[in-house]
């Protein structure tokens, strides 16, 4: 009888919902199926509460069967003959101006009844299982009943459950880092600081912290508060924002990173750079980072584990065979990180013009999802701002990032000479977790050989 | 103040109940001139003489039976059971009678009687000697079923259930009769009945037991505490009817995590019950599943392997381990 238990679930939710369906009300005595003797309305009648709508008959009497309410007989949904269960849908009603269900059925011993009748009188549908229910498709007895709630298939403790209720997180869009896909406490935690992460696919997979801005905005946003010690404006966070936090966290409390810092002397780098530009008239014009992506993608090549995704559950790292170079962007709305695909089989002159359209599309902002995905390294570079060295926050699933500081003019030695030379500060955090300090030198240097002895470009 | 094991703590209580109150009588099979098969009451025959110290011929269903006659006339009797296991000779009077009488005058009267029971294996007994059946009294409407697990407890509990106006079940864990002793005070102490008692605190993870299981089970608390590091709380229940539901649920309501240890089999025992209640009102609480070690499925094993059988406190870390790492 679980197909009475459903509808009367589904009754207890949409009970004011028409049209309705009448169940074979319990009839009493622990009786639980009848028979169906003859049934007394039509489709299209319009019955009256009380109105006998059929007379069946049990183990022990016939009884006749009133109507809860008022209203149209759209669909009977029983023949004479036939046997039906209590909580099956007997009969499906169609409005009624009159909603509401009158007390519940009555269920009446039948005129003709043996004096066993007399003993099934008493027996009244219960009184606290309503017995109409939406029918969301009446066409059968054993109609499913209306889906009440959606019910989730997210795996999680109840405690976590509470949670993510309390949190505002829908658990069916949560990962679940736990055995078998089990959403933890923590998943949930970090659902909530970038709430729309784990569904929408991020516009702009953030990387290194969002560099300062050079204005600072004279009015500070938000609605006006008061904390303990004073006036305070408390903002909503932008999309934009939760969803870097979101990925900032999610990077920074699994990934155990590791800064590796060292410059590069771009002295004659420069120089070349200035040459070619003035050659080409600028078209396109060649950045110190067109170079350096040069340089790393090249690097690449000798370092594959830098340009991988560190699997922890399936222990194993995974190698991409194609080099998509992100670089972190600042825009009005936040960091974003642009890719530039196959950078590896591009020229210096096709990296300088991937790195002008990105510019343009900045300026427009036209940035479609698909632009943002599918990055295998970033490069970060906060050197037009201001600054040496950072620590820059890995893209993941990437292994690494390169974050470039502001080239400026320092003292060095050459050939024991003092001189000036033009040095750009290099940061390269890496996954600890993929590779180790002595690699990740060994890739910087492998870069700065490049960008130190730019005719090295010529033998790759 | 004095140190003592449970037999002489039991001893003592009812030594007192039978000082205090003339209406106490004491009956049962061996326990006056022999004192009592693990001579529980020793010496109670020969200060208090045989008419509040009775020897019963070997017949359960006489011994309970007459023990309800007394209380009605309005005597307080304490009958014992040599071992729980031969109590199904007397389970006609104890659910015919003793449970029903409260209901049966609707209210007007009761039976303060308490049916002594030593329960429970671990002392290489033979068989019908080692069964630990507290969920079928527990199930039983109109009893308080309790179980001490030290001796200053088993006093304290056992004047409480001789002091009370309605039947009490007490089950006396044998395994614990002579195991270890404790300080009893000289005053008589009374423990309330259906008051479970907090015997450690913490904050990651509740063990629950009674009786006999008590010791594994805080021994079991020192290993995860000393090699996990986990901050373990353990509830000693005393009382399975009525079940304190509240200091449960309090529990574990704070840990989120918990797991179930007694001595009897596990299907529809008193685990199952205190699963029942915590998931019918803290389910949110919960951060994992609740795990029950209890006794096998099975009768209760011939002794040589009956440590194979018995909750011990590797099993219950084991099974805390697996709690906490959910």
């Amino acid at each position: 009888m679980s197909g009475a238990e459903h509808r009367r679930t589904a009754a207890a939710f949409g009970s004011e919902i028409m049209p309705r369906q009448f169940v074979l009300p319990d009839l009493g005595e622990g009786i639980h199926e009848a028979q169906i003797v003859r049934v007394l309305v039509k489709p299209g009648d319009r019955v009256d509460e009380d109105q006998y709508l059929m007379e069946v008959e049990t183990d022990k009497a016939a009884v006749e069967i009133p109507s809860p309410f008022r209203g149209i007989a759209k669909m009977i949904h029983v023949k004479e003959g036939q046997t039906v269960n209590v909580g099956d849908v007997i009969v499906t009603f169609d409005d009624g101006e009159d909603g509401s269900p009158a007390a519940p059925a009555k269920v009446q011993p039948a005129a003709k009844a043996q004096p066993a009748a007399a003993k099934a009188a008493p027996a009244a549908a219960p009184k606290e299982e309503p017995i109409t229910a939406p029918a969301p498709a009446p066409t059968a007895v054993e109609a499913p009943p209306a889906p009440v709630q959606v019910k989730t298939t997210a795996v999680a403790a109840p405690a976590v459950r509470k949670l993510a209720r309390e949190l505002g997180v829908d658990l069916d869009s949560v990962p679940g880092s736990g055995p078998g896909g089990r959403i933890s406490r923590e998943d949930v935690e970090a659902a909530a600081k970038g709430k729309a992460a784990p569904t929408a696919r991020p516009i702009g997979k953030p990387t290194a912290p969002a560099p300062a801005r050079e204005v600072q905005p004279l009015v500070i946003p938000g609605t006006p508060d008061q904390d303990k010690w004073g006036p305070i404006r408390r903002a909503p966070l932008a999309q934009i924002r939760k969803t870097i936090a979101a990925q900032m966290v999610r990077s920074a409390f699994t990934i155990p990173h590791v800064t590796h810092g060292d410059e590069a002397d771009i002295t004659e780098l420069d120089r070349v750079r200035r040459a070619l530009n003035e050659a080409t008239g600028n078209d396109p014009k060649l950045t110190v980072m067109s170079f350096l992506i040069r340089a790393v993608c090249i690097a690449l090549r000798r370092f594959p584990i830098f340009n991988a995704s560190f699997d922890a559950e399936g222990e194993q790292i995974i190698y991409k065979e194609y080099v998509n170079i992100g670089i972190a962007v600042d825009t009005e709305r936040g960091l974003i990180v642009p890719v530039i695909r196959d950078t590896d089989r591009m020229t210096l002159r096709g990296i300088a013009a991937a790195l002008r359209a990105i510019a343009d599309r900045i300026r427009t902002n036209q940035f479609a999802i698909e632009d943002l995905r599918g990055g295998t390294f970033t490069i970060t570079n906060v050197g037009a701002l201001g600054g040496t060295f950072s620590t820059p926050i890995i893209n993941l699933p990437e292994v690494a990032i390169l974050g470039l500081g502001r080239s400026r003019k320092m003292p060095v030695f050459r050939n024991g000479t003092a001189a000036e030379a033009l040095m750009m500060p290099i940061s390269l955090s890496f996954d600890h977790r993929a590779t180790d300090g002595a690699n990740a030198a060994r890739f910087t240097r492998e870069i700065i050989g490049y960008l130190e002895t730019p005719t090295k470009f010529l033998l790759d | 103040m004095a140190q003592m094991h449970m037999v002489a703590a039991l001893n003592k209580a009812l030594d007192d109940a039978l000082r205090m109150d003339d209406r106490v009588v004491l009956l049962g099979q061996d326990i006056g001139v022999d004192e009592g098969v693990f001579r529980v009451t020793a010496d109670l025959l020969k200060r208090y003489g045989e008419k509040r110290v009775i020897d019963t011929p070997l017949a359960e269903g006489a011994i309970v039976g007459g023990a309800v006659g007394l209380a009605l006339y309005g005597l307080r009797p304490v009958a014992e059971i040599q071992f729980s296991g031969f109590d199904y000779q007397a389970f006609h009077q104890v659910e015919e009678h003793v449970s029903r009488y409260r209901n049966r005058t609707r209210g007007r009267f009761g039976l303060p009687m308490v049916i002594r029971m030593p329960c429970g294996g671990g002392i290489r007994a033979v068989e019908h000697h080692s069964e630990s059946r507290e969920a079928i009294y527990a199930h039983t409407p109109g009893l308080r079923v309790v179980m001490p697990s030290t001796p200053r407890n088993a006093r304290a509990l056992l004047l409480e259930s001789i002091r009370h106006e309605d039947p009490v079940i007490f089950f006396e864990p044998k395994q614990v009769y002579r195991a270890f002793r404790e300080e009893v005070p000289d005053e008589p102490e009374f423990m309330p009945i259906g008051k479970a008692q907090v015997v450690r605190s913490g904050a990651d993870i509740t063990l629950i037991s009674y009786g006999a299981m008590m010791r594994a089970t805080l021994e079991a608390g020192d290993l995860l505490a000393e090699t996990d590091h986990v901050s373990v709380e353990t509830v000693d229940l005393l009382s399975m009817a009525p079940l304190d539901t509240e200091s449960i649920v309090q529990s574990v309501a704070k840990t989120g995590r918990c797991v179930i240890i007694h001595e009897g089999p596990r299907r529809c025992g008193i685990g199952a019950e205190i699963v029942a209640r915590i998931v019918e009102k803290i389910l949110d609480h919960l951060e994992a599943p609740i795990r029950r070690i209890t006794g096998y499925d099975t009768q209760f094993p011939y002794f040589a392997r009956e440590r194979a059988y018995l909750p011990n406190a590797d099993r219950i870390a084991h099974a805390a381990r697996e709690v906490l790492a959910f």
